[in-house]
């Protein structure tokens, strides 16, 4: 971008432009930071400037049962649904990017369509729908929910890993003999492994901090992180709820660091804001 | 040259440790067609930015009226590019492209509209003024990117590679009527270019630049006939280059071998690579005059290029050289294996030192 | 890679068979169930009741009055940032860094982000303490409990929406173009207005319509922020079905809702189809 140095506004301007455009990336991590302060408060109120610094409301909540089992409970729905929807999402990926057919278009926007309709709705007609059947607020019905919640996100990442990647190898790999299950094994998968992974990172993660959809399913024989926290907040607030909010912040920024190692935080940036 | 409308004083500029310009001179004459000439990477893309204002100079300085530029922001020359892949903005019609300059400049609009229309007429497209970038054909937008720039009557036309992306027939009608508008408007063109064909073509002067260096600046005649280096010679046109040796007495020998070609009884003593053009070359026969060189070779191969036949023959030493026949009638009997004379008929050798 | 019908009908087969069981028919249920009494004639009895009843009317209002203004607000905020980090910021590194800032949030769930506000912005949270400290008012304010809360959770959290979307606008300009308009006589405000700020609308547009949709059904940070002292339409949607488990009432009301964001979506995209003929020629 050096080339752009000729358009440089005055010393001041740039200055000024400098300040509030930090400013405003790090009011985009604020309210994060003030949760983690306020989690090492050792006092029981949530009050600023923090009254010194503790680790018990960590060790609290790490040996509270109910806490632990919600987390498992969000951990096992978040890993179920996004091993569906990565099989089922590269499947058909991988159809659109090289099947040629004329439906393509209008299967795509099929499976996007989970975007573009409010959580809420989805777990309501869920909800209204498994009751019909049977089923609702189960496992089942929830990770019904989560399957078609994060399967437009891993399509998405794929199908961007595909049109990255040239066609010409895997005609190359036919032309050699191999036909289009090896070919897919052996060249494309590798090619798409980027792909693969970084929406499979953010299927967990969307999976996982899902509260709208989850709400109309979940029950308490299986409650998940995000909804305690929900219903936590609902009547008190206090450093415990800090130190559980702030645990999932910490997990959030292992997953960033590890998109950013994985296909580069930029790159997942423009893949994602293609719809 | 007495004023010249742009000029460049040991211009240079380095990334990191490589000298993509070095220690550029020259002078342009007002109303000029000049080519800057050269391969990848020899730096003339490189002059034309510093000229524009989009890339600052390690050192040395460009004068533009004789006032030098430095610090002078590119919207504030007065100069305007044609860029290589047109730079069209997709978001206006065409006739508010080409206004963008006039507007710019606070022009009014009522004569904004009057200039577009003419601009627009003058690289024949009156009626797309509605249109947007999109919608016209690659030669269509070249024209559009061209009625943008001239249409500010700027100083110095500076042009990148424009005609790069065009298919051949449209790229050499292109060149004359770029050679037509320049001469029409009387405004000075710097044009980058790689083919020499095109540089031959449309300009006065060609620059031909290597490493970031001018090699020579001269008429397209003069570069061809005199060149000054052995790039310049390899570069323009085809070259036939032979190691010869010449001795105090005017003779001629072949540098491998010594086997003896003639008499220059001008040139000066010492080891040379000798530049032979192919259509200096022909074929010695029982009628031939007597030439002022003569070599002995066996041809390798004939290649038919369509308006010429082009006969490749190896000499002594094993250099293979090149020779043009366009004569119809001067084709027959030449089959390959087959030793031939060839004689070059001339006064003024090229003759470029090497070592050996 | 040449892939046979048979291949690509094993490849969608299950994909699309779950996405109409478990989307297209559980809304279709959903929707058909609210044309229909309880006695099962077809009848649009339901949704007249919504549209008779001055609180849902005023809810729905809100719902949308909120939304519009968090996407004016989100809007510039994630130009800033999309702006400086696309076309000044010129160190990867710090590239990087800014996106990590601005995707983080969108790791974290919206609970946490709106917990976050309350932290802030609650009687005893940072800002209220700051502004006692400074001298600058003597009770806590109660910033939270009302819509302007409310806007101020939302907004915060799809800035990064928009800084995405207006990005990859930012990103898809031709670097030659910028150096055109300076060829030509554009300083750099010229620059930035004539060329870079109409080439990002796009961006701008689908990143308002992604906002507007996903602000008017939120439910977790308007839950929070008003703390019980009002509802949006995403709340009541939300009482129908669980605590009344009137499921048809419920399934109307979110048509209502997601018809009623369908045409604002409709008109300002048809408003800005205009500016944008361009992108589309």
């Amino acid at each position: 971008m050096s080339s752009l140095a000729f358009l440089k506004p005055g010393r001041i301007g740039m200055l000024f432009l400098h300040a509030v455009s930090w400013l405003a990336v790090t009011y985009m991590v604020v309210p994060l930071a003030v949760i983690v302060a306020a989690s090492f408060n050792a006092s029981n109120r949530l009050a600023f400037p923090p009254q010194g610094f503790s680790l018990k409301w960590y060790s609290q909540f790490l040996s509270d049962p109910t806490y632990v089992q919600s987390i498992l409970n969000s951990t096992q729905l978040a890993v179920s649904a996004t091993a569906i929807a990565l099989v089922l999402g590269t499947a058909a990926a991988l159809a659109i990017a090289r099947g040629n057919f004329r439906g393509a278009g209008a299967l795509t926007t099929l499976m996007m369509s989970p975007l573009v309709l409010p959580n809420i709705v989805i777990g309501a007609a869920l909800l209204q729908f498994a009751s019909m059947f049977g089923f609702a607020r189960s496992f089942s019905s929830l990770l019904a929910g989560h399957v078609i919640l994060v399967l437009p996100y891993v399509m998405r990442l794929v199908l961007a890993s595909f049109a990255g990647f040239n066609r010409s190898l895997e005609e190359a790999s036919q032309d050699l003999g191999a036909g289009p299950f090896t070919t897919f094994f052996r060249i494309t998968l590798p090619q798409i492994k980027p792909g693969i992974v970084s929406g499979g990172l953010f299927a967990f993660v969307v999976s996982w901090v899902n509260v709208e959809l989850s709400i109309f399913n979940s029950s308490p024989q299986f409650a998940l992180l995000p909804v305690k926290i929900l219903n936590y907040v609902e009547y008190t607030v206090d450093p415990l709820i800090a130190a559980v909010s702030a645990s999932t912040i910490y997990v959030a920024i292992v997953i960033v660091v590890l998109i950013d190692a994985f296909i580069g935080i930029d790159k997942f940036a423009n893949a994602r804001a293609e719809t | 040259m007495t004023d010249p409308i742009l000029s460049a004083r040991g211009l240079t500029r380095r990334y990191g440790g490589v000298a993509a310009l070095d220690n550029v001179d020259i002078d342009i004459a007002q109303g000029e067609f000049l080519a800057l000439l050269g391969p990848s990477g020899c730096g003339k893309t490189t002059l034309l930015r510093c000229i524009g204002g989009f890339v600052q100079p390690t050192s040395g300085e460009v004068l533009i009226e004789g006032k030098p530029v430095q610090g002078v922001p590119a919207h504030k020359r007065p100069v305007n590019t044609v860029f290589q892949n047109y730079a069209l903005f997709p978001h206006m019609t065409v006739a508010q492209n080409v206004a963008y300059g006039p507007q710019r400049a606070g022009v009014a609009a009522a004569e904004v509209t009057t200039r577009v229309r003419e601009a627009l007429k003058m690289v024949g497209l009156p009626d797309h003024g509605e249109r947007y970038p999109t919608q016209l054909s690659g030669g269509q937008q070249q024209r559009v990117a061209l009625a943008r720039a001239i249409i500010n009557r700027p100083k110095v036309l500076l042009l990148d590679e424009p005609l790069g992306a065009l298919d051949l027939k449209l790229r050499k009608h292109m060149q004359i009527e770029l050679k037509r508008l320049q001469e029409q408007l009387g405004i000075t063109f710097v044009f980058v270019t790689h083919d020499q064909e095109e540089a031959l073509v449309m300009a006065d002067r060609i620059a031909v630049m290597n490493a970031g260096k001018i090699e020579q600046i001269g008429t397209g005649e003069e570069i061809y006939r005199s060149p000054a280096s052995l790039f310049v010679a390899d570069f323009i046109g085809d070259a036939n280059l032979i190691d010869v040796t010449v001795a105090g007495t005017g003779e001629v020998t072949m540098a491998r071998g010594g086997d003896f070609l003639g008499r220059l009884p001008s040139a000066s003593t010492g080891s040379f690579r000798m530049l032979a053009r192919p259509e200096q070359l022909s074929f010695l026969g029982p009628d031939s005059a007597p030439p002022t060189l003569r070599f002995a070779a066996i041809i390798t191969r004939s290649i038919f290029v369509g308006d010429a036949l082009r006969v490749y023959a190896e000499l002594v030493d094993g250099t293979e050289v090149a020779i043009k026949l366009v004569d119809e009638r001067a084709r027959t009997g030449l089959a390959t294996g087959q030793q031939v004379s060839i004689g070059w008929y001339g006064e003024d050798a090229r003759l470029f030192p090497v070592q050996r | 890679m040449n892939l046979s019908r048979f291949n690509i009908f094993c490849l969608i087969v299950i994909p699309v068979a779950c996405l109409f069981a478990f989307c297209v028919a559980p809304l279709g249920v959903a929707a058909a169930s609210s044309f229909f009494t309880d006695q099962g004639d077809f009848s649009l009895q339901t949704y007249w009741k919504i549209l008779a009843d001055e609180e849902y009317r005023s809810t729905l209002w809100a719902t949308l009055v909120i939304s519009v203004v968090v996407t004016a607000i989100a809007a510039p905020f994630g130009f800033l940032i999309a702006y400086y980090n696309v076309m000044v910021v010129k160190s990867k590194l710090a590239r990087r860094l800014i996106y990590m800032a601005v995707i983080l949030p969108l790791f974290t769930s919206n609970i946490v982000r709106a917990f976050g506000f309350m932290v802030l912005l609650g009687r005893n949270g940072i800002v209220n303490n700051t502004l006692m400290w400074l001298g600058a008012v003597e009770t806590p304010v109660r910033f939270l409990y009302s819509d302007v809360a409310v806007v101020i959770g939302l907004s915060y959290i799809f800035v990064p929406f928009m800084v995405l979307s207006i990005a990859s606008a930012l990103q898809g300009i031709d670097r030659s173009l910028l150096q055109a308009s300076s060829d030509l006589g554009g300083g750099p405000w010229t620059t930035f207005r004539r060329v870079v700020l109409p080439l990002s609308l796009p961006g701008v547009l689908a990143g308002s319509i992604i906002v507007f949709t996903l602000s008017v059904s939120a439910f977790v940070t308007p839950s929070v922020m008003l703390g019980g002292r009002g509802k949006v339409m995403s709340m009541i949607i939300y009482e129908q079905y669980v605590s009344f488990m009137n499921f048809p009432f419920g399934a109307a009301l979110a048509i209502t809702l997601m018809f009623t964001a369908f045409v604002v979506v409709a008109l300002y995209s048809y408003v800005f189809e205009r500016k944008l003929a361009w992108s589309r020629a």
